[in-house]
């Protein structure tokens, strides 16, 4: 049978229908065949009508029976077609593909069947689907099976999309695996429909820059990664990351684009606090710095670099942070090894000193970074200056020294006294009836010798128990100074030159003249010790020399002292310098605390300077030292400058104001005396009905409200006055001083409003005290 | 010479202080509190009255008051060495209460002596 040319070419206009007729005859030769199957199997039309090939030809070898069996089937059963399974074609270059196909079956006369098999390429990847291995022909169906569900379960489960697009600006999405769902809030099959474009999800501001990317990657056949940002359906704001590659197709021109795209906002997130996080590390006020498991160092913040003076390259490693701070030798040091060898953080304070030489205190940790198995992966070490802090202790410490050694001092100077009192009288008394320039005598005089050295001593803790201002007075400093240092001139060596320089015009401050003599002689005396125990006078050839000086000070902002702050306002500064041996500042920090002393145990007490600084504090002024050692001390004292038309000193008003109430008038001086003698104002009243008139006026004018009841009144009188007070103001305490024979106590004390009562005859020690309590407690009530 | 009565609970004190002005001439006698100096100072009024401040029974203020009170050209020497109970500076308090001079404890006999003298204007 003669056939035309072209004949041999079907008239199919899909290139995807794939469809070829041949002859179920020996040599099942193919007759024709649609241009998409002839260019599959790269075999053109005149090899077709030359007869060359056969369907066999094109057929895997694996699959050759069963397409041909069934086939033969389908004809003895008298049907008209096949469905075949899925079976393996040999196309151009060895290529093998999957096909699904029907074959119609037409019978021919003579017996012979004209088949015409349609089908689809049913591979998946076409050019990159490796060849099975030859294996049992159940056992590939099964595996081919298996791996398709594992690879759609796969592309399923990823957290992400798979996809394959058109190279066009709607991304035109061919395939998109399930995990497009959860990114974009799409279906697959609504991005492939043409319901929504991909590429319209993509954020205006980024398109530009992948569309860029992505065609430079494909022109150079790379593959390309992207990270940009999608609006999804709910038009939430994600970070996405993509990559793909280029597919050419057939004729190598660039057919699709295939890749994954998955969500990574919460990583963005993440490196986004992380972001925040170092910055605020770089910025942190706390040097920090982080090292290896090794304790290699890998970071030093600015902080770190400002406190120290060192940067990265001069701290390579933990040992080197520690260092940077103490010393290799010290306890201290051991111990941070011992505790961070064993796995455990390490806090200490260390006196460190930095790289001008200035000395502060660091506060340093050092803590193990572990992973979740517990090891070690980091150090994190973490330093940060307390000086500040360690000061404002140390001066706490200090206070509460001095605290204690007043309530020592008020606890036994009285006894102390009468002591001394009999120590010293007797002994002047024996003195006096032993004949001149006897042994006894001298023995004696010894003894008077020793007590007043005991009698001054306790006179300077006394400094510290007396709180009290009693004889303060606007005084011109300049006198009391001259005054003071005509009680001094006396004991200046001839060698050693006492010097007095001052400013001039009155130099008025409100102050203690018996307290400002104390100051300025035991300042004086410092520095005569201090001249005294310099080696290099020796001989008394070199002078010593001590110079007192007075001066105004006008201070406007807050000023730092070399050991003090001077607060705003006008002060006198009363300076006394001397060119002795000086001071070292570890002495400098110590040497106003009660018993530190330098001295020989028989020259000095180590209460002098401490009875200067209480003075000083007392008076509302500050003192500061300037020294060096070997190079002699300045000690200044600012003393505020009394302001005539100037409010009472806050320190005065906080001690609060007393209304007291005498009828009978047995209390009323004594008391009034000893309560303004402890500096509270006191209005005193013999009349109680005026006193009540004064008091309902202005209640909170008072802190306290004493009631003295005179042996005759009667009881019911001072309880009805006390409920009078404390109607007129509830929160007002009421000190009741009663007889002791009339009955105060119980229930109606307590519904009169009396706060404490005090039995007469009163003793005043105990009655300032216990005055001096409820003030206090009324005044820290009417802070809150 | 005078006579002078002697109010301190201390005994050591109280005796130093009347050998003190038994030697220098003078007629004294001891009362260890404000009660039994009132009491002894009308039984046989002084010339002049040394007295502590912090004692038992009647401290030496209200004493001070109560003489005064009672006799007032009484010529009175308030001494003290400070209280127990808390850090109180009275001798001030005293002198304003009516007491001519007041000496601080420790003092020596001299320092009395001459105190003694001033107050009785020899």
């Amino acid at each position: 049978m003669q056939r035309l040319a072209g004949d041999a070419v079907l008239p199919v206009s899909d290139d995807a229908l794939l469809v070829i007729q041949w002859r179920d005859a020996p040599g099942h030769r193919i007759d024709a065949a649609s241009p998409g199957a002839l260019s599959f199997l790269g075999i053109g039309a005149e090899a077709v009508e030359g007869e060359h090939v056969g369907v066999l030809d094109i057929l895997h070898p694996s699959d050759r029976e069963r397409f041909l069996d069934e086939i033969a089937t389908a004809r003895r059963r008298g049907r008209d077609r096949v469905r075949h399974a899925d079976h393996r074609v040999i196309g151009r270059g060895g290529l093998v593909a999957w096909w699904q196909t029907v074959t119609l079956l037409r019978p021919e006369p003579g017996g012979t069947v004209r088949c015409t098999s349609h089908a689809f390429d049913v591979t998946e990847d076409s050019d990159e689907r490796p060849v099975p291995p030859e294996t049992d022909k159940a056992d590939t169906r099964r595996d081919l099976h298996e791996s398709e569900r594992r690879l759609v379960t796969l592309l399923g489960n990823l957290s992400g999309m798979a996809y394959r697009r058109r190279v066009d600006d709607a991304w035109t999405m061919l395939f998109a695996s399930e995990g497009c769902r959860q990114l974009t809030g799409y279906g697959p099959e609504e991005l492939t429909g043409g319901a929504a474009g991909y590429g319209s999800l993509v954020h205006s501001e980024d398109r530009a820059r992948i569309a860029g990317a992505m065609r430079e990657a494909i022109a150079r056949h790379r593959r390309f990664t992207l990270t940009y940002r999608i609006l999804d359906r709910a038009g939430e704001l994600k970070h996405v990351w993509e990559q793909g590659v280029g597919v050419p197709g057939a004729d190598g021109a660039l057919e699709a684009v295939e890749g994954f795209i998955t969500d990574i906002t919460g990583l963005k997130t993440a490196e986004e606090s992380l972001h925040t996080l170092s910055l605020a590390v770089a910025q942190s006020p706390v040097a920090v710095v982080i090292t290896d498991a090794l304790g290699k160092t890998a970071y030093v913040n600015p902080r770190f670099t400002a406190m120290t003076g060192l940067d990265l390259t001069a701290v390579p490693d933990l040992e080197a942070f520690a260092l940077s701070f103490t010393e290799p030798g010290t306890d201290q040091f051991r111990a941070m090894w011992r505790v961070l060898s064993g796995g455990e953080t390490w806090y200490g304070e260390l006196p460190a000193r930095r790289g001008d030489g200035e000395f502060y205190w660091a506060s340093v940790t050092i803590a193990p970074v572990k992973d979740a198995l517990g090891r070690i992966t980091n150090f994190i070490g973490t330093a940060d200056d307390v000086t500040e802090r360690r000061q404002a202790e140390e001066q706490l410490r200090r206070a509460q020294k001095m605290q204690a050694v007043g309530v020592l001092a008020g606890g036994i100077a009285h006894d102390f006294n009468n002591i001394l009192t009999a120590i010293l009288g007797y002994s002047h008394l024996a003195l006096d009836s032993l004949p001149e320039g006897s042994e006894v005598r001298d023995d004696v005089a010894q003894v008077t010798i020793a007590a007043e050295r005991a009698k001054g001593l306790v006179q300077q803790l006394l400094t510290f128990s007396r709180k009290e201002k009693v004889g303060r007075e606007v005084v011109d400093l300049r006198a009391v100074v001259v005054e003071a240092l005509q009680l001094v001139q006396p004991t200046v060596p001839l060698d050693v030159t006492l010097r007095f320089l001052s400013d001039d015009g009155a130099m008025m401050v409100l102050a203690a003249p018996t307290q400002i003599h104390q100051v300025v002689v035991n300042l004086c005396k410092n520095a005569l010790d201090a001249i005294g125990g310099d080696d290099l006078r020796g001989g008394g050839d070199t002078m010593g020399e001590i110079v007192v000086s007075l001066s105004y000070a006008a201070v406007g902002a807050t000023k730092e002292l070399a050991r003090a702050r001077l607060n705003p306002g006008r002060y006198v500064c009363l300076t006394v310098a001397d060119t002795g041996a000086g001071m070292d500042p570890a002495m400098i920090d110590r040497i106003f605390e009660p018993f530190f002393t330098t001295k020989a145990v028989d020259k000095g007490t180590g209460l002098g300077l401490a009875a200067v600084h209480g003075i000083v504090a007392d008076h509302g002024g500050v003192i500061d030292v300037v020294s060096t050692a070997g190079q002699g001390a300045s000690f200044s004292v600012y003393l505020p400058l009394h302001d005539p038309n100037g409010p009472q000193r806050a320190a005065d008003r906080e001690r609060g104001r007393i209304l007291l109430i005498d009828d009978e008038r047995t209390m009323l001086s004594m008391a009034g005396r000893l309560l303004r003698s402890q500096g509270f104002q006191v209005v005193a009243s013999a009349s109680s009905r005026r006193a009540l008139a004064l008091f309902t006026i202005a209640p909170d004018r008072f802190d306290l409200v004493v009631l003295a009841q005179s042996p005759v009144a009667q009881v019911w009188k001072l309880l009805t006055l006390a409920r009078a007070f404390a109607a007129a103001a509830p929160g007002i305490p009421i000190l009741v001083c009663g007889d002791p024979d009339s009955d105060l106590e119980g229930a109606a004390i307590e519904a009169a409003g009396v706060t404490r009562i005090l039995r007469t005859p009163v003793v005043p020690d105990l009655f300032v005290t216990l005055a001096g309590q409820l003030v206090d407690e009324r005044l820290a009530q009417k802070r809150e | 010479m005078a006579n002078v009565l002697i109010i301190d609970d201390d005994d050591m004190v109280r005796t130093m202080l009347l050998r003190t002005l038994t030697r220098g001439g003078h007629t004294a006698v001891g009362a260890r509190d404000g009660i039994e100096g009132v009491a002894a100072f009308r039984e046989n009024p002084a010339d002049l009255v040394i007295t502590d401040i912090f004692m038992p029974n009647q401290e030496g203020l209200a004493t001070i008051m109560e003489l005064r009170r009672g006799f007032p050209s009484i010529k009175i020497i308030a001494i003290s060495g400070g209280g127990a109970r808390a850090s109180l500076d009275v001798l001030p308090v005293a002198e304003a209460l009516g007491a001519q001079k007041t000496l601080r404890k420790p003092f020596t006999p001299a320092e009395v002596m001459d105190a003694v003298r001033e107050v009785l204007g020899e």
